[in-house]
């Protein structure tokens, strides 16, 4: 895991461009979606894999420095985090996606979503890149996952030398 | 409480401590996390369990939890607080404790729902922030005494 970010092909975007992005896309919005148009999606790195998820579903991400681990929690959660005085729950997709190494990068990244009921969000390894394209573009998830994995993601894209898997956002979390 | 939509996560019989806006909370460190509970439901604070008195109907003798064995953490010498809530009572052991702080109600919120799916968690009723540090909120009537 510690060699992962040498052996990344792309530049890691900081957390403010990151913003803009979601900023601007909130913008264009909802009503390119509908149309079936391109959307914008934030990659980012689970040990040396790369997922995706669509910027507008999400509200910022901030690298982090501490997560306070609660006694008796499901391994699904990563822990609580203070975001400025809001209290996130960030839960950790390595376990929820069923990836063979679960344990978090030591300085992690939080993407924190819009839309939820309470402050949640996803402890990440690293940010990839921003990446659009068209749902057209998206295809099945791999029939080699077992269905218990295949079940969080709408599908695939190729994006650079990569397959980046497009996660379902409200079945990743579904407590 | 039930404005600040903390109602179904707290306490059967509410902290004596609770004023409109503040609660003073007792803050400790046990199975590595930061952790509170009302200052008024805290009788001392002994070395040994010995220590704690108990109540006199009980012959004197507390029912005992060392909350780093209860959530299987490494065992780790401590404090014990004496907690008391009506005619419940029962002995906590720690691995430190920190201070009492007051803590403004609305700063706390319920447990998020990802944490009240699971039993082991059932002991925290809610989550607070100390300055930048997340405590959680034990409510020890929920322990398995």
């Amino acid at each position: 895991m510690e060699n992962e970010d040498r052996e990344r092909p792309f530049g890691e975007p900081e957390p403010e461009q990151i913003l803009k992005a979601i900023e601007q896309q909130r913008g264009a919005g909802e009503q390119q979606i509908a149309e079936q148009e391109r959307a914008q999606y934030l990659g980012f790195y689970l040990g040396q894999e790369v997922y995706g998820l669509p910027l507008r579903q999400l509200r910022e991400v901030e690298r982090v420095t501490r997560i306070r681990s609660v006694p008796g929690a499901p391994a699904s959660v990563a822990g609580l985090v203070n975001l400025r005085g809001e209290i996130i729950c960030a839960l950790n997709p390595k376990v929820i996606l069923s990836c063979s190494e679960t344990t978090l990068a030591e300085t992690p990244f939080l993407v924190v979503l819009r839309g939820s009921e309470e402050p949640l969000g996803l402890v990440v390894d690293s940010i990839a890149d921003i990446y659009e394209f068209s749902p057209d573009q998206i295809e099945s998830p791999l029939v080699t996952w077992p269905s218990e994995r295949a079940q969080f993601f709408v599908g695939t894209v190729r994006v650079q030398d990569a397959l980046m898997g497009v996660l379902d956002l409200e079945r990743v979390i579904a407590p | 409480m039930s404005a600040l939509g903390l109602a179904e996560n707290a306490p059967a019989d509410r902290p004596r401590s609770e004023s409109g806006r503040a609660i003073s909370l007792l803050l400790f460190e046990a199975a590595g996390c930061l952790m509170a509970l009302p200052s008024a439901e805290v009788v001392q604070i002994a070395v040994s369990a010995r220590d704690l008195a108990g109540p006199a109907e009980a012959g004197g003798s507390l029912p005992l939890i060392d909350l780093n064995v209860h959530f299987a953490a490494p065992a780790d010498a401590g404090l014990w607080i004496e907690w008391r809530r009506g005619d419940r009572a029962g002995g906590l052991r720690v691995a430190r404790v920190l201070d009492v702080v007051s803590a403004a109600l609305r700063t706390l919120r319920p447990m998020p729902a990802w944490l009240c799916a699971a039993r082991s968690t059932a002991p925290f009723w809610g989550v607070g922030l100390d300055e930048e540090e997340v405590f959680l909120l034990l409510d020890p009537a929920r322990l398995p005494w």
